[in-house]
Order: structure tokens, then sequence, then C-alpha cells
């Protein structure tokens, strides 16, 4: 478990739908930044598709010049892997991430589930960004938070 | 830090964020008012496609309306939807985010964000 995970949080954000994890990103913005607004601390925990806000994918891009089908398949085999630099699917949700990760470093944290990750396809996440793996230590971040919101639901 | 309460006293906030074209969005809100009518302290807080709710004739609302819950619309939502102010149902009032501030990080009211 990492020191951010031990320290005191006024409020843990769990994020597990896919809605808040894509389209919807911009209230989970709005609560993060009411509680940094306001001097608070808040800790979001991103589950299932919340994850791809961070991820920085590793993609295999099309070789057109060798590739037979023509659409990026690998029939050929030596598609070259392309390797991005920034949540790609996301792009203003990781900016996002990024900046109040890199002005607010006490009091903001965003932890991610690699075993969600790693469910489509290894990835690495921003820098800054915490893994965990699944929900092995979730206990721990939800003690130490005064409080655990879960945003979205079934 | 926090400024006046405009949206009641502690208890449960219950965040609608789904709009009455989804089933699970019109339980909710059943849910919402079977838990005022046991007595708990509600205040239901309408979000994204929730504020759908604010407007028009939905008889999950207004049975909690009936029931003396406080029903607030978020004013982003509203306007990112096109609804004024002024068609929302009587009873229901458009707020900012900032204005529920003290429920969402108060440990005292538990937070259920549907």
């Amino acid at each position: 478990m990492s020191d951010a995970a031990k320290r005191s949080w006024d409020l843990l954000l769990v994020v597990t739908s896919d809605r808040y994890g894509a389209e919807r990103f911009p209230t989970v913005r709005r609560l993060v930044d009411l509680a940094l607004d306001s001097g608070r601390s808040v800790q979001v925990w991103a589950c299932n598709y919340a994850n791809m806000l961070t991820e920085c994918s590793t993609k295999t891009a099309p070789a057109a010049d060798v590739c037979c089908a023509g659409d990026g398949a690998a029939c050929c085999g030596v598609n070259p892997p392309v390797t991005t630099t920034a949540a790609g699917d996301h792009p203003a949700a990781a900016r996002f991430i990024e900046d109040r990760l890199a002005t607010h470093p006490e009091r903001f944290s965003w932890v991610a589930c690699s075993t969600c990750s790693a469910d489509r396809e290894p990835v690495e996440h921003l820098p800054g960004v915490l893994t965990e793996p699944s929900f092995a230590n979730f206990r721990s971040y939800v003690d130490a938070a005064k409080k655990t919101v879960y945003v979205g639901g079934a | 830090m926090t400024g006046p309460d405009p949206v009641g006293p502690p208890g449960q906030l219950l965040v609608e964020s789904r709009g009455p074209g989804d089933t699970g969005g019109a339980r909710f809100l059943r849910a919402a008012s079977h838990l005022a009518g046991a007595g708990t302290p509600v205040t239901v807080y309408l979000v994204d496609d929730g504020v759908g709710f604010a407007h028009g004739a939905h008889a999950e609302l207004a049975d909690l309306l009936a029931r003396g819950v406080r029903v607030v619309a978020d004013g982003s939502s509203l306007v990112r939807r096109g609804v004024r102010a002024d068609l929302l149902v009587d009873g229901v009032s458009a707020v900012e985010m900032t204005e529920i501030e003290s429920l969402v990080f108060d440990p005292a009211v538990k937070v259920v964000w549907h």
C-alpha cells in the first residue's frame, strides 16, 4: 500500500461506473474541484472503465505498406508498437488529472486498478497515478478517508 | 470553508444521475420516498440526466415533494440540457454543486449516488 493511502483524506471518491469513467467525467471533475477549492483533500479510486482515463496504452499501429489486409490487422506480423504518452482516449480527463496531481500533490491522489487495466491489455498509467492490484488494499483506503462516496452505482 | 446549508439537515443525500427514461431512476426515487416515509431526513439531488425528473410530470417526484422531501436540481446539468429554471416543477430548486458541499463532505451524512 502506498504512503498516499496511509494519509488521511477528507473524501475517498470511488468511480466505478462506465458512465462516470467516460462521458460524465465532468461531474467527477466538479466534485474533485469542489473538494480542492474548499481546502479539502480527495483521493479518487478508479475502477473498471474509469481506469481508461489515465491509461497510457502501448498500441499496435497498422503498417499499411506491408499489411496485406490494409486495415491494421496483424496478418503480416510486422506491425510496430506505438506508445502513446498520454491517455489517448480521454485527453481532457488525463490533462485534468495530471494538472491536479501537479498542483495539489498533498491534497489530490488518483488510484488506478492494475487488475482492471490488465484485463484489457498491459498498460501503464500517467506519472503520479498510484496503482493497486484490485481491491486487495481497498479497506485501507476507506479507513484512511473521513468519508467514502461511490459515484455511479450499478 | 462552508456557508449556510440551503438544503436541509443531515441525514441522507440521495443523488440521482439517471433520467426518467431509465427505470432505475424512478426506482431510486421511490426508494427515497420510502426512506423519507420511515423518518430518515432525505435530500434528493438531481444531477446529469437526473435533472430530467425536475421538469414535466413524474409521479415519483410528486410523491417525494408531497412527503416534504427537499429536492434540488444541479444548475450546470440543467443548463447543459437547455432546461430553464422557470420550467422546473414547483418545489424543485436549481442549485450549484457548492450548495450541497456540506452534505457531500459531512461524515454524518450518507451519500448514495445512483
